[in-house]
């Protein structure tokens, strides 16, 4: 159980750093080496740790035991092949997380990063969509049945892509530096983490690792299916660097603007439901 | 909070959390009791045996207090 974990607290954070890096190489720069993230991590765990005094200090600390919580949560749904829905409510709580977090700081930039994501709230529509375009197909939202039913069918991902293309924004959605990024944007200074600094955010840095994870690991569970572990790694892997890409290449966008692009996505693809609703009976 | 007891936290929350993954093995325990009490354990895990690495030992020079 805590081997499942520690080896994906390893691979997300290394994953981060892969991230960093080839955002770094595209755009023409060194970048950190690929461990960097796992560096990073061990250097906040040794960084000297106090809790500021305008903070709420049980939530401020809380939070980071809930962070961690929820998505060592979501990677055993995963991995037992449990309902989608609650790889939905997870996310949602993560929405929670990310706002408690800003709040409880006490910090404006906390509160300004607070405030942002609950405007990315919108961020989870395309996820909805998602999880409603599968069931269309499926007519399970067991993900031991999702994959079952790849098996026998074909992968999701051809067969629903436009299920998988809102998949992929909500997956971009939660990438550091990239377009949507607007909770931890440097004009808030690290917005709602601001304040989590020491232990408090080398705890938050092993939550997010859990969070890249698990949502790549879900990306080719649900639209893939299930495959060996090391060429789920392999594809995994891949999903991550055409993310970077993505990060790479394209400007943060504006809070409102993330919202209209995510909003549009979800209209698309209740447009596609109800066309094959219409088209599949 | 003192060093050994965020070591004696750490230490317990990780043991905990392999026996429940040893016991769900060998199908003394529901795996889904095991992956629960594990959810619970590992945050208390890292970030008890961080703050325990992070302590000062209590050996320090003492601290600049100003002019």
């Amino acid at each position: 159980m805590i081997e499942h974990l520690l080896f994906a607290t390893f691979v997300g954070l290394l994953f981060h750093g892969i991230h960093r890096k080839v955002i770094a190489r595209i755009q023409g720069r060194p970048g950190p080496p690929i461990w960097q993230e796992i560096l990073h991590t061990l250097k906040f765990s040794f960084k000297e740790t106090w809790i500021p005094k305008t903070a709420s200090q049980t939530l401020f600390v809380a939070i980071v035991f809930v962070a961690i919580a929820i998505w060592s949560a979501a990677l055993f749904v995963l991995l037992s092949g449990r309902s989608l829905l609650i790889l939905f409510g997870v996310y949602l709580l993560h929405k929670i997380v990310e706002h408690g977090m800003g709040l409880s700081s006490g910090s404006p930039y906390g509160k300004f990063g607070a405030i942002r994501s609950v405007i990315s709230a919108a961020s989870e529509l395309p996820l909805l969509a998602t999880v409603a375009a599968i069931y269309f197909f499926t007519h399970s939202l067991s993900i031991a049945d999702i994959a079952a039913y790849q098996q026998v069918h074909g992968p999701l991902l051809v067969i629903a892509f436009p299920a998988a293309a809102a998949m992929y924004l909500v997956v971009l959605s939660k990438m550091h530096y990239g377009p949507f990024s607007i909770i931890e944007a440097k004009e808030i200074v690290s917005g709602n983490m601001t304040e989590h600094f020491g232990v408090w955010r080398a705890g938050l840095e092993v939550a997010y690792a859990l969070k890249t994870y698990v949502l790549l690991y879900a990306f080719v569970l649900l639209f893939i299916g299930q495959l060996p572990s090391v060429l789920t790694l392999l594809l995994m892997l891949l999903i991550l660097i055409s993310l970077s890409f993505v990060c790479a290449v394209t400007p943060m966008l504006s809070p409102y603007d993330t919202v209209t692009i995510q909003s549009l996505m979800t209209g698309a693809l209740v447009v596609y439901i109800i066309i094959l609703g219409v088209v599949m009976g | 909070m003192k060093k050994r007891t965020a070591l004696i936290i750490g230490l317990s929350a990780g043991g905990i959390s392999v026996i429940a993954g040893l016991l769900a093995t060998f199908g003394y325990l529901s795996v889904m009791v095991a992956e629960l009490l594990t959810v619970i354990a590992f945050p208390i895990f890292v970030i008890f045996i961080a703050l325990w690495w992070n302590a000062k030992s209590g050996e320090e020079d003492i601290p600049f207090i100003g002019y």
